[in-house]
């Protein structure tokens, strides 16, 4: 059932508007995206970390963001069940250790065990979990926070710069990963300033004077 | 070389504590009359000079601003920005002793100097033992912590870490503040421990005799005021160490329990101080008493998630609800007084706390 509806979950943003100290940084009057891959362009400070954080909750903004319907604002807890974001430079408490912190999230987003070992093994974090945060390096800290957006059962998962600060073998799995949860039905929005190296089509936007603009073509399936 | 040290340790560190200072201030020279504020202070030092009791109280304080002095010059030490010290090492042992020594007096210059003073008075009125005591106490400690800072700065592999308390049970995120305070804010909750049981003691039991409500008043509200910082931390530790649980799907009354299950159990030294030793009050107000503690602090979250997230804005805010707490707590309508906290903390939060946007430090 739940599979059902992640398979359709379109995520749309209307009449979204970020102000910064009364500037607009981003606009956008209207925009559905249907399940697929993005690949979110842009040059530095054109608002690519903003959008990720408003999809995510994580900053108020003015408009409408929903998922198939659920609203951010109305529905929160239903929507960011399904709606998860990995930072570009992640922190989290130093005291915790990593399998504390994949225990939270997975007793609020819920998902499986042996599926999250299974990514832990794919990623290279088994090893540290056990080991406090605080004493991780910041590919390390990375690869914890892509793990952790990867837990429960997100129709879109955020994963803003992921692959800076990691090792070649990490960028490698890291690419598996979203292509075998695409297949599963999850959807990404991932900016990145190099293209994503996928065999499977993705779509670009480009975050460019205040608003994105969606690319006509379809890149990747290398 | 100066310039560069004065700029990392000194300025940073009255920057960081201008609160802490103007909190302090307040309560050493903006709570009495001008003209009597020479009367004061000399009453002051003549407490803790004539009494060991008290002389000892006074040196655990000072030793606690020791602690948060050299904890913020360690903290600098160990931090990204701090890593280029290492060069220090390379100069002569005796201009990095008159440097370090110069940098410590600095910042605990404010203490040095009404030390010093102290121990001048205590000559001049002929309490010379705990006069001499100062003088050495002063000297030592300032010794002391010195070299542990030339310690840290010329041994870059060893460096120390204030031990952590580890709790046999998981972790949950009911009580992660909770955590915080106990792991990576150690010496502020052991000075602000420290000063609460103290002013309790002064009150309670030094003070048994000449027992004023009045006066018990106004050591509970400065004891409420320095717990202000406690939602401050708290609201800082979730938006910046953990930004990202913005993303998790927990209801919003959780989320209030995630700051006021830790608030319960930050206060429970008072608490329990309270109910042990304040004879003169009835099981009831003693609860009263520390329920609205919790009150308070839930209040001072909730207006830090309503657009007084800044230091200064925050500080007036914490002034003005001890001020309007005066009022009802000295006609003891505390139960009202509480029900009215608890329902603006309620209010605030809900519409403030999805509205809140960490600002730019």
């Amino acid at each position: 059932m739940i599979w059902a509806f992640i398979f359709r979950a379109m995520l749309g943003l209307h009449q979204y508007k970020k102000n910064y100290s009364g500037r607009t940084i981003l606009q956008v009057d209207h925009l559905q995206l249907s399940p697929g891959i993005y690949w979110v362009k842009g040059e530095n400070g054109a608002g690519k970390t903003t959008l990720f954080k408003s999809i995510a909750g994580l900053i108020p903004f003015e408009g409408r963001i929903e998922v198939n319907g659920i609203s951010l604002r109305k529905q929160r807890s239903a929507y960011t069940k399904i709606v998860s974001f990995a930072e570009a430079e992640p922190v989290y408490p130093g005291f915790l250790s990593g399998s504390e912190l994949l225990n939270f999230y997975k007793q609020t987003k819920g998902g499986k065990t042996p599926a999250m070992q299974a990514l832990a093994k794919s990623l290279s974090v088994e090893g540290y979990l056990p080991n406090k945060v605080a004493t991780y390096s910041s590919g390390m800290l990375k690869k914890l926070s892509l793990l952790l957006a990867f837990t429960g059962k997100p129709a879109w998962i955020l994963l803003d710069e992921p692959f800076i600060t990691l090792d070649v073998d990490a960028v490698a799995a890291l690419h598996t990963i979203i292509m075998q949860q695409h297949r599963q039905g999850v959807s990404f929005l991932i900016s990145s300033h190099q293209a994503l190296a996928l065999h499977e089509p993705y779509r670009c936007l480009h975050v460019h004077q205040q608003t994105i603009h969606p690319e006509p073509y379809v890149a990747g399936a290398l | 070389m100066w310039q560069v040290l004065s700029k990392i340790f000194i300025r940073s560190f009255y920057k960081a504590n201008a609160g802490f200072f103007l909190f302090f201030f307040f309560l050493f020279f903006g709570a009495v009359q001008g003209s009597s504020l020479v009367q004061y202070h000399l009453s002051l030092m003549t407490s803790f000079l004539q009494s060991p009791v008290v002389l000892l109280l006074v040196f655990c304080c000072w030793l606690l601003y020791h602690l948060k002095c050299t904890a913020f010059v360690f903290n600098v030490i160990n931090s990204e920005a701090g890593k280029f010290l290492v060069n220090l090492q390379t100069r002569r042992r005796g201009l990095q002793w008159r440097l370090y020594t110069v940098v410590y007096l600095a910042l605990y210059g404010p203490v040095f100097v009404y030390g010093i003073l102290a121990a001048f008075v205590g000559f001049r009125l002929h309490f010379v033992t705990s006069a001499v005591c100062l003088l050495v106490f002063q000297v030592l400690s300032a010794g002391a912590f010195t070299y542990a800072i030339h310690y840290r700065l010329n041994h870059w592999l060893e460096a120390f870490r204030f031990p952590t308390i580890s709790l046999p049970f998981p972790k949950s995120s009911l009580l992660f503040v909770f955590y915080y305070f106990t792991t990576e804010r150690k010496s502020l909750l052991l000075a602000l421990k420290a000063f609460s049981i103290t002013l309790l003691y002064l009150i309670l039991v030094w003070n048994k005799g000449r027992y004023d409500n009045d006066a018990f008043l106004f050591f509970y509200l400065v004891l409420l005021l320095a717990h202000a910082a406690i939602p401050y931390f708290s609201v800082k530790f979730w938006e910046q160490q953990f930004a990202v649980h913005r993303n998790m799907p927990v209801a919003l009354a959780k989320r209030a329990l995630w700051f006021l299950v830790p608030y319960g159990l930050l206060l429970l030294p008072e608490a329990g101080y309270l109910f042990y030793a304040a004879d003169a009050f009835s099981v009831e107000h003693k609860l009263a008493y520390c329920i609205n503690l919790v009150a308070n602090l839930a209040l001072l979250t909730a207006i830090l998630y309503s657009e007084a997230q800044h230091r200064d804005e925050y500080l007036k805010a914490c002034f003005g609800l001890v001020f309007v707490s005066i009022f009802f707590l000295h006609v003891q309508a505390f139960w009202f007084w509480i029900v009215v906290q608890s329902a603006m903390a309620v209010l605030l939060f809900v519409n403030g706390y999805y509205r809140f946007e960490k600002a730019e430090d």
